[in-house]
């Protein structure tokens, strides 16, 4: 297979999706409403190519006049009259009708400005498609998009062309129009309503002759930097990534639970997924912090990825129960991850968590908590479900055994592990925290309900969290003298709250 | 009335010229667009256009069966007092005085207005 010859675009995480670039002397019709950034992904295209990888451009501008994108360009950092002074750029400004008319012509002044830097790029912003129904006016009919194609591809330019699609279209024609045939490569931008937020979204429509991530992904524009493009975390993962997920049943994680990890004859496997359900105050943070601890005791990375605590308020919550954090975090051991869940724009945040786990290398990992993530992406949708498969999916491959902790709305006991969530069947282990009503007193409760190719202690022990001390489950013997209750192994039904004694006690 | 005579101005058609082309550095337009953007009759534009081609300031490429022309700003030539002009006349009382000034400058020195000085060739 003879080798292409990709033209990489320079632009932060839109080459993964290119699956390496463009294909060099492509005509790319870049598509989207009035602020959609289709000026700014052109002017990068441009600025990357002559600024890193010596490939002088050439921008055609309309309607933006060259000092607005001078000075929108240095909100980047991208110096673009230095670039001219060095030869390595031309901005040039005309209207629609001549342009139309000039690059028909042999000897064309725009291709010639090009040939004289040795241009290999070019970008024109602000063509304006025709809609079903336009009379062919002007320079915008099919005919005079294939000739303008034609007049690139024959002085081998890669070239971008900023195509204004109206609003009303919702950024997406309901056909094809013939431009896209024409066009190598479609990419189409959009502003996506969200609840009240509006997210940016970029979609490879066609890209003849290469291969590309399909689909909706996100995308910011980020002052000093510029586009910054995030995979959607639902792209298909490469065979060889999941087979690198192989289920390891030999290396046991310990939980940092005194006695859980006797429940569990070892503790967690190696990579595996387990959910801790419960409702709010059953424990679940503090066995997530333990988690934590215990890998910083053994010298191994933990990240603790949370939308519900700021940084701040998860070390006081540690404090709390004799764990500092600082120290494991000083060592380089310990990574606390905080993001605001209003408005999470998944995708960056996806590609936030890969990068940590890719560079960070943990052993452990928290993620608190995956309610907080459903009430962000809502509960139903296949944005919840995609973000979760992408996530144990990520973590298995990278064997980082991972916590997630669930909010579970019952105060008493537990008709369902993940109500409407759905994906419990994901997870290698789920661990029920549980309030129990025993006389006039709450009792904390434990129950292993599933773990995956391991024989485990399936009776529901009592746990408790004392202060400066944290999680430990109880015996399920009490020794004689040690209290006055009744341990668990005294009732039935404790998880179905309805609980009672065991009448052949016959203790009061 | 410094910036005035370093740009060799002579009337508000050639300033607001020249605050387009600091604006717009390389063109491809014809001369009916020009005169659209600028504002001024197409006569006066060419007459202006004229006077900033022989100046020096401009350079034109002409491409025969076209509409449109290449403009370049020749920026070796204005750099020293465009980025001072372009501040005076970054508030429209700025660009006014100095439309007042060019006038009264026009009307001392007995000009007609619109003169051409210069004879340009294409190039």
């Amino acid at each position: 297979m003879p080798e292409r010859d990709l033209v990489a675009t320079g632009i932060a995480g839109l080459d993964d999706i290119l699956s390496g670039g463009l294909l060099r002397g492509s005509v790319i019709l870049v598509e989207g409403g009035a602020g959609t950034g289709k000026t700014t992904l052109g002017m990068e295209f441009i600025y990357r190519g002559a600024s890193e990888f010596g490939e002088p451009g050439l921008i055609v501008l309309f309607e933006v006049s060259p000092d607005k994108l001078i000075r929108d360009a240095a909100l980047f950092g991208w110096d673009l009259p230095e670039l001219e002074r060095q030869g390595r750029l031309k901005i040039i400004f005309t209207t629609r009708q001549v342009f139309q008319q000039e690059i028909q012509q042999a000897d064309s002044l725009l291709l010639d400005e090009a040939a004289a830097i040795g241009a290999r790029r070019i970008f024109v912003d602000g063509l304006v498609r025709r809609t079903t129904g336009d009379s062919d006016v002007g320079w915008n009919t099919p005919e005079a998009f294939h000739l303008l194609a034609e007049g690139l591809q024959r002085e081998r330019l890669t070239a971008g062309l900023g195509v204004e699609v109206a609003a009303a279209e919702g950024g997406r024609a309901a056909s094809a129009l013939p431009e896209e045939f024409i066009a190598d490569t479609v990419i189409q931008l959009r502003l996506e309503a969200v609840e009240r937020a509006v997210q940016r979204s970029i979609e490879i429509v066609k890209a003849r002759g290469q291969d590309y991530r399909m689909g909706r992904h996100s995308f910011s524009i980020v002052d000093g930097k510029g586009i910054e493009v995030y995979r959607r975390v639902q792209a298909p993962r490469d065979l060889a990534r999941e087979e690198a997920a192989a289920y390891d049943t030999s290396t046991r994680v310990t939980t940092g639970v005194p006695g859980l990890d006797e429940m569990m004859h070892g503790g967690y496997f190696l990579g595996s997924t387990t959910l801790v359900v419960g409702i709010t105050g059953s424990g679940k943070s503090v066995m997530a912090l333990q988690y934590i601890a215990e890998g910083a005791r053994l010298g191994e990375r933990s990240v603790m990825l949370t939308l519900d605590e700021p940084r701040a308020q998860v070390m006081r919550n540690a404090a709390s129960i004799g764990i500092d954090l600082k120290p494991g975090i000083d060592q380089g051991l310990v990574q606390l991850v905080y993001d605001r869940p209003q408005e999470i724009e998944i995708d960056r945040h996806f590609l936030q968590l890969e990068k940590i786990v890719k560079e960070f290398k943990p052993r452990r990992a928290v993620i608190d908590s995956l309610s907080t993530y459903g009430s962000s992406l809502g509960p139903t949708g296949r944005g919840f479900r995609d973000f979760f498969h992408a996530v144990v999916a990520l973590m298995k491959e990278h064997q980082v055994t991972t916590l997630y902790n669930h909010e579970n709305p019952e105060l008493l006991g537990m008709s369902s592990v993940m109500g409407p969530f759905g994906v419990s069947s994901l997870v290698d282990n789920v661990v029920l925290l549980n309030w129990v009503e025993l006389g006039d007193t709450f009792r904390q409760a434990l129950t292993i309900a599933k773990m995956r190719a391991n024989a485990f202690d399936r009776a529901t022990r009592e746990c408790e969290v004392v202060d400066g001390r944290g999680m430990r489950v109880l015996p399920r013997q009490i020794p004689p003298g040690a209290t006055r209750r009744l341990a668990f192994w005294e009732y039935y039904s404790l998880v179905s709250r309805s609980p009672e004694r065991h009448v052949a006690q016959g203790r009061t | 009335m410094e910036l005035i005579d370093a740009a060799g101005l002579r009337d508000a058609c050639e300033l607001d010229l020249l605050l387009f082309f600091s604006r717009h550095p390389r063109i491809v337009l014809s001369s009916e667009h020009l005169a659209a953007y600028v504002g001024y009759e197409v006569a006066r534009v060419a007459r202006a256009l004229d006077r900033l081609l022989g100046a020096g300031l401009l350079k034109r490429t002409l491409n025969h069966g076209a509409p449109g022309r290449m403009y370049v700003l020749e920026v070796d030539h204005v750099e020293a007092w465009l980025e001072p002009l372009r501040r005076v006349c970054a508030t429209p009382a700025g660009r006014n005085a100095l439309k007042v000034l060019l006038k009264q400058r026009q009307s001392q020195n007995g000009e007609r207005p619109h003169r051409r000085l210069f004879r340009v060739r294409p190039s």
